[in-house]
């Protein structure tokens, strides 16, 4: 029901008799039923007040001048609207042939004058309930169809195709995707059971979607997600199927498992590569190194002279270089590739490690480092040593020909989600115009007769800020010193 | 020391000859007389060891002192030979060094992982090199009692 019957609407009642006392007394009759009152003076009247309104009953007066009840009954009857109004005659004999002819022209009923109130009141209430409840579920009746209109467009404008069956499968309603996407046209789905569609369809009813294959008209197959959800209804268990088609999903997921075979492959290949780079390249490094070595420390003075001797010292520095350019293109590709292990890094700790390390190898040397106690990060430590000893290991090597030599290490709040963590030396510095070439892998913007390096150092540190969605960025000027400031991902941030 | 340390020899398993060499130079050099036995290949480390293929008749109560081991050896690898030297009661605890210019984290690992006792960087400073087998080979001839 739509509305609660507490305050029903009124119904109007018309009231039709030539005699001006009577529709009096009919008007006082029907008072009490508190609903509307109409009254015509004429069957001519009566007809005016039929184009207007609906009844729930007509009171009519047999006999009346120019068209008496009868004709005026007729005329009644004759309208669509008024064609099952209830008529009830108003008559002051009881004639057999008026009560004939009154229930053919559809009368409901005859009250004979004088009219007794309380008889009267209680036919005409009959008729007012009656027109109540055939209003009653004229509106039901309009509700329910506006929502299984509702229902319509929405199983409609479903992306998925709609299957609402029996719990034996049999098909009793589907939406229009389900034409597209098996090839069935709607009239043709209903009634067949759901497993020509989905061979495999059991009554699960789980909303978590199922992968099961699908069967078109034509006999191909598709995979399909489907979920199910019960419904209990008068007329039984429905189960609604969502049956989606996922062969675009499904295609996609096998070019990504391709491509990650390839790229497995590709890696593996890369691996193998590195060892044998690893392994081979330094091979004959070494035997010019170590031969050259020998030659000075067994014939320096006899059969080699001075020039000779520098000779071999250059010929076992440039191979001594090489030897660290491929140490650093290794760490560069692995620095890449390595799994990353987060964990809560005491990065103070492991800064304070490395300067100590630095003071070891160069005990002559005196630096002031300012390492900003209790500084942490969430990040991997063996790459994070890593970072911080390029860092540091540049700091501590340009700053290598002034004599107050100054480094320091402290964390910066930043207007971006991370704090970034800053390294400033007052050494040589750089010119802020290559200040983007840094970063490259064999830039260097010092000579190697002035500074030592690969030049690679750099690229390392930035592939793994990278790794850990951070960012790092320098500033330099010549002669006064390099800043390098760096962010690690807000997620691998110290809680 | 057993009675006999003085004749069992040092086991360079080396495939690359300049490699021996230079690691030879370091060995005679270093003030400890003894013998060097080199084998080219993980086989052959293996056969000389255990006397049997071609080194068949090799009198196997001497054993090696100390065992110098690179890893990427033709026909049986590095690895290999360890876990073979582990797996025999006779030489489960010859002291056994791996010589390899590998950094790889894998390689160091599956080293130990078969029972090396250290593992040195062939580096390409033969300097560094120097001083890191005359230490070595001090230790494990020297003061390690095995």
């Amino acid at each position: 029901m739509a509305r609660p019957a507490a305050a029903p609407e009124k119904v109007k009642i018309l009231l039709v008799d030539d005699n001006e006392d009577n529709l009096i007394s009919l008007e006082a009759a029907l008072e009490v039923l508190r609903e509307d009152l109409i009254l015509a003076r004429s069957g001519r009247e009566a007809l005016r007040e039929l184009l207007e309104h609906d009844f729930a009953a007509i009171l009519l007066d047999v006999k009346m001048p120019e068209m008496d009840g009868f004709e005026t009954a007729e005329l009644i009857r004759a309208r669509k609207r008024s064609e099952h109004t209830p008529i009830l005659f108003l008559t002051g004999y009881r004639n057999e042939e008026h009560l004939f002819r009154g229930y053919d022209l559809g009368a409901v009923d005859f009250l004979f004058k004088p009219i007794v109130p309380e008889v009267l009141r209680s036919k005409v209430a009959v008729f007012v309930e009656l027109s109540r409840s055939a209003q009653r579920q004229k509106a039901q009746a309009e509700v329910l169809a506006k929502a299984e209109q509702k229902f319509r467009t929405l199983l409609d404008a479903a992306p998925d195709a709609m299957l609402i069956t029996k719990e034996d499968g049999e098909i009793v309603l589907a939406n229009s995707r389900t034409d597209g996407m098996f090839g069935y046209s709607r009239a043709d789905v209903l009634g067949q059971n759901i497993r020509e569609l989905i061979p495999d369809w059991t009554l699960v009813a789980t909303t978590d979607a199922r992968e099961l294959r699908a069967v078109r008209r034509d006999g191909s197959q598709f995979p399909a997600e489907i979920s199910a959800s019960p419904l209990l209804t008068e007329e039984g268990l429905l189960i609604t199927s969502a049956v989606r088609d996922i062969s675009e999903r499904k295609r996609a997921e096998e070019r990504i498992e391709e491509r990650n075979r390839q790229l497995a492959a590709l890696n593996l290949e890369l691996e193998a590569f590195s060892y044998s780079v690893s392994h081979d390249l330094r091979a004959p490094l070494r035997s010019v190194e170590g031969f050259a070595k020998i030659l000075q420390r067994d014939y320096t003075g006899q059969v080699l002279d001075e020039t000779a001797n520098e000779h071999l010292q250059r010929m076992r520095s440039a191979a001594g270089r090489m030897g660290d350019l491929i140490e650093d293109l290794l760490e560069l590709s692995r620095v890449s590739r390595a799994e990353l292990s987060i964990e809560a890094v005491d990065i103070s700790r492991v800064a304070a490690d490395i300067i100590q390390e630095l003071r070891h190898r160069d005990p002559e040397r005196h630096v002031d480092v300012i390492i900003e106690p209790g500084m942490t990060a969430k990040a991997d430590p063996r790459l994070i040593s890593v970072v911080l000893g390029n860092l540091l290991g540049n700091a501590w090597k340009f700053t290598s020909k002034i004599s107050d030599a100054h480094i320091e290490f402290k964390r910066e709040h930043t207007d971006e989600e991370a704090d970034a963590f800053c390294i400033c030396d007052n050494g040589a510095g750089f010119d802020p115009a290559f200040a983007d070439k840094l970063f490259a892998p064999f830039q260097r913007l010092h000579r190697v007769s002035e500074f030592e390096g690969t030049g690679v150092g750099l690229a390392i540190v930035q592939r793994v800020i990278q790794r850990h969605n951070g960012r790092i960025w320098a500033r330099g000027t010549p002669g006064e010193g390099a800043t390098f400031r760096f962010t690690l991902a807000r997620e691998s941030r110290a809680a | 020391m057993s009675a006999t340390a003085g004749q069992q020899p040092i086991l360079l398993v080396d495939d690359n000859a300049d490699d021996e060499l230079l690691t030879l130079d370091v060995l005679n050099n270093c003030g400890l007389a003894r013998s060097v036995v080199v084998v080219r290949d993980g086989l052959e480390a293996i056969e000389w060891i255990f006397g049997n293929g071609s080194h068949a008749g090799r009198d196997t109560t001497v054993m090696p002192r100390l065992v110098l081991l690179d890893l990427k050896l033709p026909k049986i690898n590095g690895f290999e030979v360890l876990s073979q030297l582990r797996g025999d009661g006779r030489t489960r605890y010859i002291p056994t060094v791996v010589l390899s210019s590998s950094t790889q984290r894998d390689d160091i690992e599956k080293s130990y992982a078969r029972g090396a006792n250290s593992y040195v960087r062939k580096v390409v400073n033969f300097e560094e090199y120097s001083v890191a087998l005359r230490c070595l080979c001090e230790y494990w001839l020297q003061h390690n009692w095995v």
